[in-house]
């Protein structure tokens, strides 16, 4: 009884009553989204009477984990405290994080005029995510309904190399935000990981991208530490 | 039975809706309890549908990456599971990828041999490969946010380096285009994307509808330039 009326005091301390319930429909809802994802292998093999197998398929899932899984260990300690919680639990329900999702947070957050992390900070997360999600749906389910008329315009010679570059555009366009923010924070992770990458080669930077991005992360947040502590960022 | 013709009936494109329906409800969800969070806090209730405007303009355009990606999967995959799987728990570049690896899982070389057998074992490699995220984010997240808030109380220094690990993660992302010489067009991408947010944060004081639609800005003129370089 008393363990758990500690454990409801601390539960209390830390969550207010929207960030439980925040995490109640978060596990709800991605917990119904693993499960239904599922119902289109399920119902083809039952209506067609097709049988799994199950050696192929494991061998398939580890390949495919070997070469994604520390990312999908990973990510999402990386981004949750940019999205908050309601952001992370549709974010990773919805995937495209770093692509889509996270550009619309911190450009809402930063026309908001609100800080990354704090209660309205996790409430615009939230609206841009879910907003973001909503779009990125329809937009493709549109691409599905009409890809006879979409199909020519973006592989015409003219527009594809644009559209393929849609995401180094963003990217370069959120490193000049990230460094506006703060310049001697910003600027420390950009240029020690250009240096990694032009001794060390693409390949290698590629291959052990999750782990640089743990490594810069480590030194950007221990050097912004020392400028804190110093009163030169407060 | 040619697999694709199951890929594409009707009766894959209810099982791929019941799915994405699951989405749309977790999304129209979440922000109606963060809408009522934000009045109860205090925002500015014009403000809080700035945002939802800011989000879907910003959104329209990577999307499209999005649905070129599901058009080239299309021939190979059907209409509906490429629309599924972009959706639900999706990444752009690792779809093709995963569905390749599904296929030699499989035993085959091409998609034109591949059988309704076949197409089942790579929807379930996709589905299986990308389902640590979600998993991980069920077992987790509640515990890591709680340790996150009550940091956040006890120390200013959190929100800080939030926003550095922050900077850090994005630095990372964009060293590829500045640092790989053998490709010009996200080098030119991204220099683009950066100079036009340069201009639009340094006139957003003066023009604030700027700096409301600077990312908007810097992608199409990213996406511009790319095409005329091109």
């Amino acid at each position: 009884m008393s363990s758990e009326k500690t454990t409801a005091a601390v539960n209390n301390e830390a969550f207010s009553a929207y960030d439980r319930k925040v995490h109640r429909w978060g596990r709800i809802s991605m917990f119904l989204a693993l499960i239904t994802m599922y119902f289109p292998v399920v119902g083809v093999c039952l209506r067609y009477g097709v049988s799994i197998e199950w050696a192929s398929v494991g061998a398939g899932v580890l390949t495919v984990l070997a070469a994604f899984g520390m990312n999908q260990i990973i990510e999402p300690f990386t981004f949750a405290p940019m999205l908050g919680a309601g952001g992370t639990y549709i974010g990773f329900t919805t995937g495209n994080v770093s692509q889509t999702k996270i550009p619309c947070v911190t450009s809402c957050q930063e026309i908001m005029g609100v800080e990354m992390g704090t209660k309205e900070g996790d409430v615009v997360a939230t609206l841009a995510v879910g907003t973001c999600s909503l779009v990125t749906t329809l937009e493709v389910a549109l691409g599905v309904a009409f890809v006879h008329i979409i199909y020519p315009i973006l592989t015409s010679p003219v527009l594809e190399p644009g559209f393929n570059n849609v995401l180094p555009a963003v990217m370069g366009a959120m490193l000049v935000q990230r460094i506006m923010w703060n310049w001697k924070v910003g600027v420390v992770p950009f240029v020690l990981g250009c240096i990694a990458a032009l001794i060390f080669g693409q390949a290698w930077f590629s291959s052990y991208g999750i782990w640089i991005m743990l490594v810069l992360i480590a030194i950007t947040v221990v050097w912004a530490r020392y400028l804190f502590q110093k009163g030169v960022i407060k | 039975m040619n697999y694709l013709d199951v890929a594409n009936s009707g009766f894959m494109f209810i099982l791929c809706l019941i799915p994405v329906g699951v989405i749309v409800l977790q999304a129209v969800r979440f922000m109606m309890m963060a809408w009522k969070q934000g009045i109860e806090i205090g925002m500015d209730k014009n403000k809080l549908k700035k945002c939802i405007t800011t989000s879907a303009t910003i959104s329209v355009i990577p999307a499209l990456s999005l649905v070129s990606l599901m058009i080239a999967m299309s021939p190979n995959m059907g209409k509906f599971f490429p629309w599924l799987r972009l959706s639900n728990i999706g990444a752009g570049g690792y779809e093709p990828m995963a569905a390749g690896i599904g296929l030699e899982a499989a035993g085959f070389t091409e998609y034109s041999a591949c059988t309704l057998g076949g197409f089942v074992v790579i929807m379930l490699v996709m589905n299986f490969g990308m389902s640590l995220a979600p998993v991980n984010c069920l077992l987790t997240l509640k515990g890591y946010d709680k340790a996150l808030k009550k940091a956040k109380k006890t120390s200013r220094f959190l929100l800080i380096g939030t926003s550095a690990a922050f900077a850090a993660v994005v630095a990372r992302l964009n060293v590829p285009y500045f640092t790989d010489f053998s490709k010009l067009l996200p080098f030119v991408a991204a220099v683009t994307g950066a100079v036009f947010m340069f201009i639009c944060i340094k006139l957003k004081n003066r023009y604030p509808v700027i700096g409301d639609f600077a990312l908007s800005i810097a992608i199409v003129a990213g996406v511009i330039v790319c095409c005329l370089v091109a």
